[in-house]
């Protein structure tokens, strides 16, 4: 058909999502075997999660306070009593012959994810969380490896603590669903719940869409297709957007709407970029759900959901509001060091508090540092050059010590040589500036600051920063690592 | 998620409901039996309906049998069984794998 004879359409893309995220135990959600990945087949199996008859599952207990942990960064109900139910069906892999799971009463529900509008960085998207329930991971099937094409089963993986997040379909387009899949991933690995790991399937994603059609008279909604098992988020923005055009084309051809076809699950093939038809989707009721009557409820107490809160590490969005407050930077640059993990924030936060020129910082950071990596293949915390150097050199710049390209001499050569920037400097002949009194300007702080040292005694690492902006004041040629590694000496010997 | 409850359900049983059990329990059964089947079902949901007659105002609503909860142990890994203990029991072994007939997606 040709879409010039075709009137333009005003239609919305509907988007959904559920993410399983394999949570970061050391052993099982109801047995003590391991969750290591990549073991022996059928190594790490025991009666319990073999299924047999006669075990009795027990609940791991970390499982539960990650499940909270993600309860409490995505501003969820934290569900005490929540239950345990089996969700029946056929499968090798599963040999119970029914998966434990949450039904009505998931560990948490209804909480929302802010991130930032692919189609508008200056706007932020809110997206609503249906829920978040516990359940068991199966087995992993090999089709076809056996003699006459059998299948071969390893049980390893076979109860291993997954938390299934649940959105409300409130995203609008295949870009919207990756910008939240990246700033969902970012928050478990700020929370430490899971490594996330798509390849190793510690992430996997399944989509929701359908299409809200307006003509003159009417709002028509397409039949929802589930896309099952997106292994990347690229993949996922591209079957999203494939399906968007394919229900377009298919509605265009048929008229068919929502309620005239039970709900069809379809697969990604990524090599052709095409969803193919997997099954139409039994209804809920056929996986015959009832409570588990081996599980006992979990009654979560408010003592514990406030031990956990207490506990909680700082959030990416916690960084980020830091990271504009404190050191100025951008909302972007902000985000793109936020969205590198915990350990680039923390690197940032250090050549930063060093510096006292957070832009500059971001700069070196999200110029250099994370071409880099990324050239490397390596993390920032195997990266030769530590914050604490960069920022030392950084702070050369911003004094106007040293002009730019000769720090990037420096930074060059510190990649492969571990010296000082003193070293440095004297190795390319580039002059240096001496003659601090760093011990008495150390000492002067000190007595003048006892609140901030206190503070920073009590953990709080950032109150360093305006001691070493307040020690540049009085002596604009003392190096800030320095200072503040004799200031870091005062306070341990004090 | 469908809020339908299976437990809740005040409806007939049929030899339409005996049918839609067997496939989903991959069970297939004579027709005899199904008629007997219907009879036993009906039966016992009559009975378990019986408990909606009780007075339980001063009850709150229970999720378990059991007066227990946070029965829960330690994240401590246990020794696993062996690959031989775990593949003892299965008819076709294949390495260290179990081995079942193809699967059809
Ligand atoms: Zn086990």
């Amino acid at each position: 058909m040709s879409n010039s004879l075709a009137p333009a359409l005003a239609y919305e893309t509907i988007v959904g999502l559920e993410i399983h995220v394999q949570l970061a135990t050391k052993s099982k959600l109801f047995c003590g075997c391991a969750t290591r990945y990549g073991q022996p087949p059928n190594s790490q199996t025991c009666p319990i999660c073999q299924g047999l008859p006669g075990t009795l599952p027990v609940i791991n207990q970390h499982a539960i306070e990650l499940a909270m942990d993600v309860g409490l960064a995505l501003d969820m109900e934290l569900v005490s009593g929540c239950r345990w139910d089996r969700k029946h069906y056929f499968y090798p892999d599963l040999p119970k012959g029914y998966q434990t799971s949450q039904y009505d009463l998931p560990i948490t529900r209804h909480g929302r994810l802010e991130f930032r509008d692919p189609a508008d960085s200056e706007k932020t998207c809110v997206v609503r969380i249906n829920r978040a329930h516990l359940e068991e991971d199966a087995g992993k099937s090999l089709h076809g490896e056996g003699i006459d094409g059998g299948t071969w089963i390893d049980l390893n993986r076979t109860g291993t603590p997954l938390l299934e997040v649940v959105t409300e379909p409130d995203l609008r387009s295949a870009q919207e669903a990756k910008a939240f899949l990246i700033q969902l991933r970012t928050i478990l690995l700020y929370l430490g719940v899971s490594d996330c790991n798509m390849q190793e399937g510690s992430m996997r994603v399944d989509a929701n869409v359908n299409l809200r059609i307006k003509n003159e008279t009417e709002t028509i909604a397409t039949p929802i297709v589930e896309i099952k098992n997106l292994n990347s988020f690229r993949n996922a923005e591209r079957a999203i957007e494939y399906e968007r055009e394919r229900q377009l084309k298919h509605w265009r051809e048929t008229g068919e709407r929502m309620g005239q076809r039970p709900k069809q699950t379809r697969g990604w093939d990524a090599d052709r970029e095409v969803t193919t038809v997997q099954r139409e989707k039994e209804e809920a009721a056929d996986y015959r759900y009832f409570p588990c009557p081996d599980l006992p409820p979990v009654v979560l107490s408010q003592t514990s959901i406030d031990q956990r809160r207490a506990q909680l590490p700082r959030l990416p969005q916690q960084w980020k509001s830091e990271f504009t407050r404190t050191w100025k930077l951008s909302e972007y640059d902000a985000s793109v060091i936020v969205e590198q993990g915990r350990d680039v924030a923390e690197y940032f936060e250090t050549v930063a508090q060093i510096s006292q020129d957070g832009k500059r910082s971001a700069n070196w950071i999200t110029q250099e540092i994370l071409r880099l990596l990324n050239e490397r293949q390596q993390s920032i915390s195997d990266f030769p050059i530590a914050a604490a150097k960069l920022g030392e050199l950084v702070s050369a710049v911003s004094n106007s010590e040293l002009d730019h390209a000769r720090a990037r001499e420096i930074f060059a050569l510190w990649l492969t040589e571990p010296i000082s920037l003193r070293e440095a400097k004297e190795r390319l002949g580039i002059a240096t500036v001496s003659g601090n009194e760093v011990e008495e300007l150390v000492n002067r702080i000190v007595a003048e600051n006892q609140a901030a040292i206190d503070d920073y005694r009590h953990g709080k690492k950032q109150a360093l920063g305006p001691l070493i902006a307040q020690a540049k004041q009085l002596n604009s040629n003392v190096s800030p690592a320095k200072f503040r590694e004799a200031l870091l000496r005062a306070i341990d010997s004090t | 998620m469908d809020s339908h409850n299976p437990a809740e359900t005040t409806q007939d049983v049929t030899v339409e409901t005996i049918c839609q059990l067997e496939r989903l329990a991959y069970l297939r059964l004579s027709d005899e039996d199904r008629g007997s089947f219907v009879n036993d079902l009906r039966k016992i949901l009559g009975y378990a309906r019986s408990l909606a007659s009780l007075d339980l105002k001063d009850f709150a609503p229970q999720t378990h049998a059991i007066d227990q909860d946070n029965v829960m142990r330690g994240d401590v890994i246990e020794p696993s069984s062996s690959v031989e203990e775990a593949l003892a029991n299965a008819p076709v072994v294949a390495g260290s794998f179990l081995q079942v007939p193809r699967v059809l997606e």
